[in-house]
């Protein structure tokens, strides 16, 4: 077939080692597209909404994409996906490298993953050999470790991803790694992969992937190449990647500090972009087919530890592991990038679970006899390494921590509730909300729970009033469409969104690989029908109204920023509640946040109504219908 | 030296310290001269050594000549250019080539009948960002020798 | 004095350029910082995560000289 797809579809049940070969289902890409739309799918047809993430009848989701490894530029991704042990939500989190590629070029599209392993073992595969093998000497070793083993064991050629202890011992938020550097980190997506004793998997492949006109997209994507090249953006961006923005997110008083207490730290100089490059940058590293080349791989030597090598510390680890943890020095943040990238656990919810422990510490709500002995003091990365020590290994108190900040918190009680800078289980972004409103309402309304990657405000708050919350539902509903497309397609934001590639040239792209004759209008209704068949699931799964789960943390609307720009700001209840309203409003759910009948059925979920009838959550209908259009786009650049 | 001789000089000069690991170069390799995306069809391999030193080696062909040499049916012949070229009529895939090319870039394929050897079109040259593969004169307008190859 | 302001992307929209597709010319008194001269073309200097100058980063405080030419980089919205 000509049309981007390798073909193979291939299920994988590890409790009887059964391996199914079938061919890919066209009909189900054409309406889904592959990538975090498949996911969503096949999670919400395959997974019982009873079935405990971390048992037998989760599936593990592994999509290689439409675009990814058809020379797209940034058309690297592989999306994983399986319902979130963290939030109990649907969870996907997407990966670059090489990986995505490779499963294409070994000839399949699809992954499912499903049973539990008696032992721990790692799928095979090169071209059409598929094996499940024995992985027990590799059981135990730290992620970058058993890459590298399993590397000289298989072949160089191979790409690899793997988990680490986190998750063989079924921490919550830990992550799926790959090429030294990359990761699949939000929800836990690691610990569903532990659950099934699954260690790792190689690929191989030496066929051609097929598209519907090469001299078309040859000439598009050649194109984009060298207007991309003389971008004013490209050059920074190369040279720094993503750190180099921390300075900007501190001076505008959005840098979460000290566990998001404030907003502004006095020592970003130690810790920035610019150290990083100074201080530990040994190479830039590429995905496949981006000559933007983000990765800072960097070496990190501190007297008393070991040399290691990591690749980062990016915006996200740099912020949330650096000023919210009080860090004073870029090796030392780099240290604990590579400590959660060989433990293998997301280094976002990682920062926000220490940065939330060592509140509870400064609180006296966790004592050193609750560490060991230890204490756990902002900064200090001696007490980081022993804290994950113990988390890791599901030690005394270690264990709450292991379930994330909510659940962390629930147990701790003494109003750290409050400061679990999380929402419905899963630990915030880089970003603080509360001078931008719109921030605020990303997190509360982000399907997988609080992350950026769904919609991103900061400059648009900053444009359109950081006080206010005017007209904030509607962009951040547009965005939470074209945003994740890029997830759905397997390509990367970062390169399209920032150098002026427009979504229309991406559309154009698509249709050159799949001959298909997709509209930026279809392409946006199916992100929302994704977007809505994940909150039936989410529904169909908590059975609670969307509302209840919707909130942020105390902190958001009881503590104003006290220090720093954005000294004395912060939104208020009111603020949350109208925000939250618009929101309803504008995607055509009730006022309790779940979906009416008629939006359901605008947008092809029709079998959504029953399921969500039945158990009383289907929404209300909604006085003057459903708007139109959901969404509106603000700024055309706006990805 | 006249302009048409002038072009014969070019070679590519790897830079790896600048190699990123994209492999675009791959890429664009196999799509010009098979019209597939599949960098196992590409005459040239990325190499990489991690997790330490860190560093990617791209792996390209060095016109030494060798593949000539020992070619048993004498399908490989030097071009003007001074590239060497495979005859895909005369190639039988044998692969005696290949045991006698040091850096090993010679590649086969299981949808070929013929060996894969770089002819010098400087595609992945153009198209990496990073100053990894670069096109140079192999004089260096001083007449001495540059690059090998 | 001259100087010379670059942009893409939503910047590009906001700085509306017109040597080519990305430059803007505009006339400055010496001695001002890149965010006065942003504020001053009516450009909020928020949106400006840093700017560069002969591919030298540099922060909103920097002071261009005569004919310098400054590219205005947004903040990337997440990675």
């Amino acid at each position: 077939m000509a049309n981007g797809l390798a073909g193979i579809t291939l299920r994988i049940n590890l409790t009887d080692n059964k391996i199914h070969r079938l061919p890919t289902d066209e009909r189900l890409m054409r309406e889904w597209y592959g990538g975090r739309g498949i996911v969503a799918k096949m999670i919400y047809d395959e997974v019982p909404r009873d079935a405990d993430p971390l048992g037998e009848q989760n599936v593990l989701v592994v999509s290689a994409g439409i675009l990814s490894g058809c020379f797209i530029p940034g058309g690297s991704k592989v999306e994983f996906g399986s319902v979130s042990p963290l939030t109990n939500l649907p969870g996907d989190s997407n990966m670059g490298g090489h990986f995505g590629p490779a499963i294409k070029f070994a000839g399949y599209d699809l992954l499912m993953i499903g049973g539990i392993s008696k032992k721990p073992v790692y799928l095979y595969i090169d071209n059409d050999v598929v094996e499940i093998r024995d992985a027990s000497k590799y059981w135990g070793m730290g992620s970058l470790d058993t890459e590298s083993q399993l590397k000289q064991e298989v072949g160089e050629d191979f790409e690899v991803v793997t988990i680490g202890p986190a998750a063989e011992n079924g921490i919550l938020f830990s992550c799926i790694s790959h090429d030294y550097g990359r990761q699949a980190g939000r929800t836990g997506q690691g610990a569903v992969m532990g659950s099934k004793r699954l260690k790792a998997i190689v690929v191989r492949g030496n066929r051609s992937i097929h598209v519907h006109d090469l001299p078309s997209l040859s000439k598009h994507v050649m194109g984009i190449i060298d207007r991309t090249k003389k971008h004013p953006n490209m050059i920074p961006w190369q040279k720094y990647g993503t750190s180099f923005f921390m300075k900007w997110s501190n001076d505008n008083g959005v840098m979460p500090t000290h566990n998001f207490q404030t907003t502004y730290y006095e020592d970003i100089d130690k810790v920035d972009g610019e150290q990083l490059v100074e201080k530990c940058l040994v190479n830039h590293k590429a995905c496949f087919g981006c000559w933007m080349n983000c990765g800072k791989y960097s070496k990190v030597s501190i007297p008393g530890k070991p040399v290691v090598f990591v690749e980062g510390p990016e915006y996200e680890t740099g912020a949330l592991c650096g000023p919210n943890l009080g860090m004073k020095d870029i090796t030392h943040v780099a240290y604990i990038n590579w400590m959660c990238d060989n433990l293998g656990m997301d280094t976002m919810s990682a920062g926000g679970v220490i940065g939330f422990a060592m509140e509870c510490f400064e609180k006296g709500l966790i004592t050193e006899s609750d560490l060991e002995g230890h204490s756990l003091k902002w900064g200090s990365l001696d007490d980081i390494e022993h804290f994950l020590n113990m988390v890791v290994n599901k030690r005394g108190m270690g264990a709450w921590f292991a379930l994330g900040t909510k659940r962390a918190a629930e147990m701790i009680k003494g109003g750290a509730e409050k400061f679990a800078m999380q929402v419905k289980g899963q630990e915030m972004s880089g970003y603080d909300g509360r001078w931008a409103p719109g921030m605020a309402l990303s997190y509360m309304t982000a399907d997988i729970g609080a992350h950026h990657n769904r919609s991103w405000t900061i400059t648009t708050d900053m444009a359109e009033g950081r006080e206010s919350v005017e007209g904030r539902a509607k962009i951040i509903i547009y965005l939470q469409h074209i945003r994740p497309l890029f997830d759905v397609f397997c390509i990367c934001r970062l390169f399209w969104g920032e150098l002026d590639v427009t979504f229309e040239e991406m559309i154009e792209a698509l249709n050159d690989v799949t001959g298909w004759d997709v509209t930026p209008e279809e392409a946006l209704k199916t992100s929302e029908r994704i977007w809505n068949l994940n909150r039936c699931h989410f529904l169909e799964r908590n059975r609670k109204n969307g509302r209840d789960f919707d909130y942020p943390p105390a902190r958001t609307w009881e503590d104003k920023i006290p220090t720093g720009p954005g000294k004395g700001k912060g939104v208020t209840y009111a603020m949350i509640e109208r925000m939250l309203d618009d929101y309803y409003a504008g995607r055509g759910w009730d006022k309790q946040g779940n979906p009416t009948r008629e939006i359901l059925e605008d947008l092809g979920l029709g079998f959504a109504v029953q399921r969500l009838d039945d158990i009383g959550l289907l929404g209300k209908p909604i006085p003057g219908g459903i708007p139109s259009v959901r969404g509106e786009k603000y700024n055309p650049k706006a990805f | 030296m006249n302009a048409e001789l002038l072009e014969y000089h070019m070679r590519i000069k790897v830079n790896r310290d600048n190699c990123t690991g994209c492999r675009l170069c791959l890429q664009i390799c196999a799509i010009k001269h098979y019209g597939e995306i599949n960098p196992k069809k590409a005459a040239l391999k990325i190499e990489a050594s991690f997790p330490s030193p860190g560093k990617y080696h791209p792996r390209l062909c060095i016109q030494c000549g060798k593949c000539a040499e020992s070619c048993p049916q004498k399908a490989i012949q030097l071009n003007r250019a001074g590239a060497y070229i495979v005859d895909k009529e005369l190639c039988n895939n044998c692969g005696i080539c290949i045991s006698h090319c040091k850096p090993g870039v010679i590649f086969q394929h299981p949808s070929l009948s013929h060996v894969i050897i770089c002819d010098l079109c400087f595609a992945c040259a153009k198209i990496c960002n990073t100053s990894a593969l670069m096109i140079v004169d192999r004089y260096d307008g001083a007449k001495k020798r540059v690059v090998h190859g | 004095m001259l100087i010379y302001l670059r942009a893409g992307g939503y910047l590009r929209d906001l700085l509306k350029p017109d040597i080519d597709y990305y430059s803007k010319k505009i006339e400055v008194s010496k001695g001002l910082a890149v965010r006065e001269i942003i504020d001053a073309i009516g450009i909020q200097s928020e949106l400006i995560a840093f700017v560069s100058t002969h591919g030298n980063i540099k922060r909103l405080d920097y002071v261009p000289g005569d004919g310098e030419e400054i590219t205005l980089h947004p903040p990337v919205s997440g990675g």
